[in-house]
């Protein structure tokens, strides 16, 4: 999960964006590697979106659909104007990342928001998030030994 | 101030100055983390971030743009996804659209 390359066009746009960006760069770095970690337990991705949702939920939706495999994403969008957090798991996860599993990580995570701490909040819900989808090792198979 | 006298100029600047210098200085320390923070959000403050989209490899083309309005104006940002790569991007203004149901899951919540 390196960081973008030097020389590279965006990292201009990445620079110039870190000095608006609701997050210091250490908390960042700590979601970036949050997101990580996830994607290597559960072979899911996972993105957040901190900003406006006008449409709400249907925002969201429409944000999730965009990413390169919908199907297998997960997206955390927070709108901390509206004060409203949207969990969108893709069709393909519904039951892997079920109701009970966004629940349990959008109250994890508003109770963080509600004192001010949107990072910490992102952290703990990507955790309990990918907790819930990991995939168990497998020690037995169905394959005769 | 031969005979042991202070002036009137030096009995304020002893008396009044040094410590009014120690107390701003006191105060800049105080201070000084929360001028350096990086905005810290306030449940009922307006959010004057630009949004972010952390780790989101967006997909090229879009099908239907009438239907993803918004997702059309992310896809034109063009950013560079280099297989697993990290990237933040900023994101235009979402229009207000109303997909369809897709099937997918997840939930909504308040604070």
């Amino acid at each position: 999960m390196e960081s973008v390359p030097a020389g590279d066009p965006f990292a201009e746009r990445v620079g110039d964006q870190m000095l608006d960006s609701p997050f210091t760069t250490p908390q960042t770095a700590s979601l970036e590697k949050n997101l990580a970690t996830a994607h290597a337990i559960t072979g899911l991705r996972f993105s957040i979106y901190v900003g406006a949702l006008p449409a709400g939920r249907d925002s969201a939706i429409a944000l999730q659909r965009k990413m390169a495999d919908p199907g297998l994403s997960v997206l955390i969008a927070v709108d901390p104007d509206q004060r409203t957090l949207e969990i969108v798991t893709g069709p393909l996860i519904v039951e892997r990342v079920d109701q009970r599993a966004c629940q349990l990580a959008s109250l994890a995570m508003t109770s963080r928001f509600a004192i001010g701490d949107i990072a910490a909040g992102l952290r703990d819900g990507i955790f309990v998030l990918a907790e819930h989808a990991r995939v168990p090792a497998t020690l037995h198979t169905d394959q005769p030994g | 101030m031969a005979n042991g006298n202070l002036t009137p100029l030096a009995s304020f600047i002893i008396f009044v100055g040094i410590p009014a210098v120690v107390l701003l200085i006191l105060v800049a320390f105080i201070l000084a983390p929360a001028w350096t923070r990086a905005g810290r959000y306030r449940p009922g403050e307006p959010w004057e971030h630009e949004p972010v989209l952390i780790n989101a490899a967006l997909s090229g083309p879009v099908t239907d743009a009438e239907e993803f309005e918004s997702a059309a104006a992310v896809a034109e940002l063009d950013a560079p996804v280099v297989g697993e790569e990290m990237i933040m991007q900023e994101i235009p203004e979402l229009a207000s659209t109303v997909p369809g149901s897709g099937g997918e899951g997840g939930v909504s919540a308040r604070w």
